[in-house]
């Protein structure tokens, strides 16, 4: 939609001139070209109602705006919000406040700043404050990222690119700088006080007190080869905020050394981590990555051992686990196929090895029409299989989907039927609906549930936007209990510049997800996906004040205009690929945009970059943040179109490592 | 009758770039939604739809809206003419005024209609909303001024009661596309209605590639007869290179569930 739009701008020619040859498929998409002066116009149009409708037109966007001067913005949001939480109440009030300026010589600043209030001690309260310079040039082809305030200690791109296995970073409170040179070096450091970020609507960072420094350093010795090392320093710092202060503070020292080779069709990383905590002795990580394509086939594997007790920095890594893994992926325009197994078993200490093989096949048979299924199973410490079997089929109302899953693990076992339906836009809303069934039997008590689920919004009026996400699942057994999820958004933007908000946010009992079987390489840290009995609403009045943005947006040049890009990291539960009722969104993850500006998601995962140029763009996910085991599709790096005035609208997957 | 093509992204950033460069011009710049209309009407019904036309400038625009008449060239190149076309069906569409003004930034939702009579037979109404901006004098390299207006078409397809493609395959033949000799199908259609080709065709090549295709989506209009490429790739987003000869096999889709067989080697 949004190619074909933009391919629909307007362009011209002189008389006499020709463009380009229309790409195939596309000739009556749009047309562009010129007249010449003086041609006649032979048929007189009909008009409605003698050419007397009212015009439905916006305002004027630009009137009273300084065009001058470099590209800014800044933007202030004042929120309330009223939480309770398993019966207890939480209120949360601040303003956060952001800014963005870009310059010629100094690269792009983006200022992101709270300050907040809460009633209850496990949100904390205070604020947090980043300064980000992101894009600075200098001599020799070097670009140089410094943050200054609250941030993810900087990493490698060796140790970012992990295909099993994670190096964390560190939020810390303190300063960081990265300089980049194009292919060849990288080199960053940072020192502050660790802490963890906090707040629900306004985000918030609470210290854990000592400190972190971390450093390193990327060689990209050719095209094929690369190598790095980094390290982590952690000193005198609290296991956690709260209750967890009492328990002591946490020291340690880790390096990490790695060693890349790649072609277009075959790479290979070998990884290597020591780690020594509380004076205690040195553990050691090593682990080897490979992948190979084969005509059509991708084949990754790779071997790893990894020792108990590592940490990077005051995180937790995976460890006590060794074994090896495989893969394989094909893709055709009809088939997707995929599969693969790994096995492990602890390094020392009791446990037993584990074996886990997983399946999953896509065929489209017609362009209409497309279905698929898939099964794995894990063997070892603890037994559990599922198998799903989904059908895709578009309809003259949209595009529907059926899908069925079981999964056991000898104590607990379910079964669902969800029936997905995206409808055709209809006046620019959005709107998607599921049906549920699920029956799980669990300690011999069998539950039955029916639901519905609703997720959209759009356009209400040219200033007023609703986004609702939306279910309710009504369960019948002895140990039933009636799941309920909602989030209602409406957005209204009153005056130039000013937007109110009202959300309202409630999840009841939805503590028990279905069971999900997944492989025993573990993410070091659990995932709570879903929060306990909460229900909530929150107001925000919002004032964007923009100079020169407007004729030179965000990555733009004069007289491009502007639109703005919106959307949501979320974690999808159920690797559909869309975000439907009942998923959340990740919190706290930076968002760059063409890896010049940045902005950090909300509690619900939501970002917006304001004022963007029109035309193509890059979206990428620093995914210091994501919660393990959760990865980011594609790298983490999103293209988007952005048209003048408009909302791109992005939902970014966080799909769960299977 | 004018003949006018399709811009690549490159090329429209380029033009918006000269013109807002250009001396004394307030700069022009128009994104339209939707590209294109598909809508069905019933015989002596009204039919209302809005395109969006919105403001790139910084400036307020005035833009002038009228409909034409449209072929397709043998080229893919669309042809538009302003005078009344044989059998056109322009005067069944109304449009909302000739001339609007956008504020700078602005967005206008201007609205159109369709009303076949009432002893409409079924059948296709086929014509496009063409929308002009200012004339405007852009400086070439030379140091002239050359007064140009730009415009663009949105076409808008209007199937009237039961109207339908019907599309056969009388033909095939390697061709050069985009720069690549591909195989080609020449397609036409005897039914009332445009239609386009989709499904997936596959076949291995002299090389002993495995590759599957895909027909361009080209509309195949009523009565004509249109070559349409089968685009070779192992994936929807890489064009594979074809060593031929190649036999291509597999089920082409078409219109509401219809399906035509191909069995064919090339060449």
């Amino acid at each position: 939609m949004l190619l074909l739009c933009a391919s629909a701008a307007f362009g011209a020619n002189a008389p006499g001139t020709s463009s380009s040859a229309a790409p195939a498929g596309n000739s009556d998409v749009a047309s562009n070209g010129v007249s010449g002066p003086g041609e006649q116009t032979s048929y007189q149009d009909r008009l409605i109602d003698g050419g007397n409708l009212s015009p439905d037109v916006s305002e004027d966007l630009y009137g009273g705006h300084d065009p001058n001067g470099w590209p800014r913005a800044f933007r202030i949001q004042a929120t309330t919000s009223r939480l309770t939480r398993n019966d207890r109440r939480a209120d949360e009030s601040g303003v956060r406040m952001g800014g963005m300026l870009e310059t010629p010589d100094y690269g792009a600043l983006t200022l992101d700043a709270s300050l907040r209030a809460s009633s209850d001690f496990t949100f904390g309260s205070g604020g947090l404050f980043t300064l980000w310079q992101l894009g600075l040039p200098m001599n020799g082809g070097w670009f140089g990222n410094n943050a200054l305030g609250v941030f993810n200690t900087p990493s490698t791109d060796l140790a970012r690119q992990q295909f099993r296995f994670f190096i964390p970073s560190i939020a810390t409170a303190g300063a960081a700088t990265e300089w980049r040179q194009a292919g060849n070096l990288q080199l960053h450091a940072a020192i502050g006080q660790p802490g963890v970020f906090t707040g629900l609507y306004v985000p918030g960072f609470e210290r854990l007190g000592g400190w972190v420094a971390s450093g390193g350093l990327q060689w990209n010795i050719s095209r094929e080869w690369a190598a790095g090392i980094q390290m982590a320093n952690v000193d005198a710092v609290r296991f956690g905020p709260g209750p967890l202060a009492g328990l002591g503070t946490f020291s340690a020292q880790s390096w990490y050394a790695g060693t890349a080779w790649g072609t277009p069709t075959a790479r290979a990383q070998l990884n290597v981590i020591d780690s020594t905590a509380q004076g205690g002795p040195h553990r050691t990580g090593v682990w080897l990555d490979a992948g190979v394509r084969d005509s059509r086939v991708w084949h990754t594997f790779g071997a790893f051992h990894l020792a108990p007790n590592l940490v990077w920095g005051n995180q937790q890594l995976t460890n006590n686990l060794q074994g090896g893994y495989y893969r394989a992926a094909f893709q055709s325009r009809q088939w997707i196929l995929d599969g693969g197994v790994d096995y492990v078993t602890p390094v020392s200490g009791p446990g037993t090895s584990q074996l886990y093989a997983i399946g999953n096949a896509r065929y489209q048979y017609r362009t209409g029409l497309g279905f698929g299924g898939g099964a794995n199973v894990r063997s070892g410490a603890s037994d559990a299989w599922s198998v799903f079997g989904f059908v895709d089929q578009l309809n003259p109302l949209g595009v529907g989907r059926a899908q069925a899953n079981f999964a056991s693990d000898g104590r607990v076992s379910n079964a669902q039927l969800t029936l997905d339906q995206s409808w055709n836009n209809i006046s620019s809303v959005r709107l998607s609906t599921a049906l549920l069934l699920g029956r799980e039997n669990l300690a011999s008590y069998d539950t039955n549930s029916v639901g519905a689920a609703v997720y959209g919004g759009g356009q209400l009026r040219s200033n007023l936007t609703l986004d609702v996400n939306a279910r309710y699942t009504k369960a019948f057994g002895e140990a039933a209990a009636d799941t309920a999820l909602a989030n209602v958004a409406l957005n209204w933007a009153f005056a130039a510049g000013w937007t109110a908000s009202a959300n309202y946010y409630e999840s009841r009992n939805a503590a028990r997800l279905p069971l999900t079987v997944t492989s025993p390489i573990p993410g070091p840290v659990p995932v709570q996906l879903q929060r306990l009995d909460d229900r909530g609403v929150f107001f925000s009045l919002r004032y964007e004040w923009q100079a020169g943005t407007r004729s030179a947006a965000l990555g733009g040049y004069p007289g491009s205009g502007s639109g703005s890009v919106a959307g949501v990291l979320y974690l999808d539960a159920n690797d559909s690929g869309r975000f439907e009722a009942g998923e959340s969104g990740a919190g706290n993850v930076v968002i760059l945009l063409d890896g010049r500006f940045a902005a950090r998601t909300d509690a619900e995962g939501r970002f917006e970059f304001p004022s963007v140029a029109p035309g193509d763009h890059v979206l990428s996910v620093v995914p210091d943040n994501l919660p393990l085991p959760w990865v980011v599709s594609s790298e983490g790096r999103i293209d988007v179109q952005v048209r003048v005035r408009d909302r791109t609208r992005v939902e970014i997957q966080a799909r769960r490592l299977r | 009758m004018i003949h006018l093509r399709s811009l690549t992204l490159t090329a429209i950033a380029a033009s918006a770039a000269i013109l807002s460069s250009g001396a004394g011009a307030q700069g022009f710049a128009a994104v339209v939604s939707p590209p294109r209309f598909e809508l069905a009407a019933k015989p002596g019904e009204h039919l209302r739809d809005v395109v969006e036309i919105t403001n790139a400038g910084t400036q307020p625009a005035t833009f002038r809206i009228r409909t034409a008449d449209w072929t397709l060239a043998a080229d893919a190149g669309v042809n538009f003419s302003e005078a009344l076309a044989p059998a056109s069906c322009r005067p069944w569409v109304a449009i909302e005024r000739r001339e609007i003004v956008i504020p700078g930034g602005g967005r206008y939702r201007y609205r159109f209609e369709v009303q076949p009579p009432a002893d409409a037979p079924p059948g296709e109404c086929r014509f496009a909303l063409l929308i002009e901006g200012d004339e405007q004098a852009v400086r070439t390299a030379s140091g002239l001024n050359v007064p140009v207006s730009g415009r663009i078409g949105v076409i808008a397809y209007v199937t009237v009661g039961q109207a339908a493609p019907d599309l056969q395959i009388v033909g095939t033949t390697l061709g050069d596309t985009e720069g690549r000799r591909m195989p080609v199908l020449n397609v036409r259609n005897t039914g009332n209605a445009h239609g386009r080709l989709a499904g997936f065709v596959s076949g291995v090549d002299a090389k002993g590639q495995a590759l599957d295709f895909s027909p361009s989506t080209l509309p195949i209009l009523p009565g004509e007869t249109r070559p349409i490429a089968l685009v070779a790739g192992t994936t929807p987003d890489n064009i594979s290179q074809v060593a031929y000869p190649i036999r291509i096999r597999g089920t082409l889709e078409w219109g509401a569930g219809r399906s035509t067989e191909l069995d064919q080697q090339f060449p």
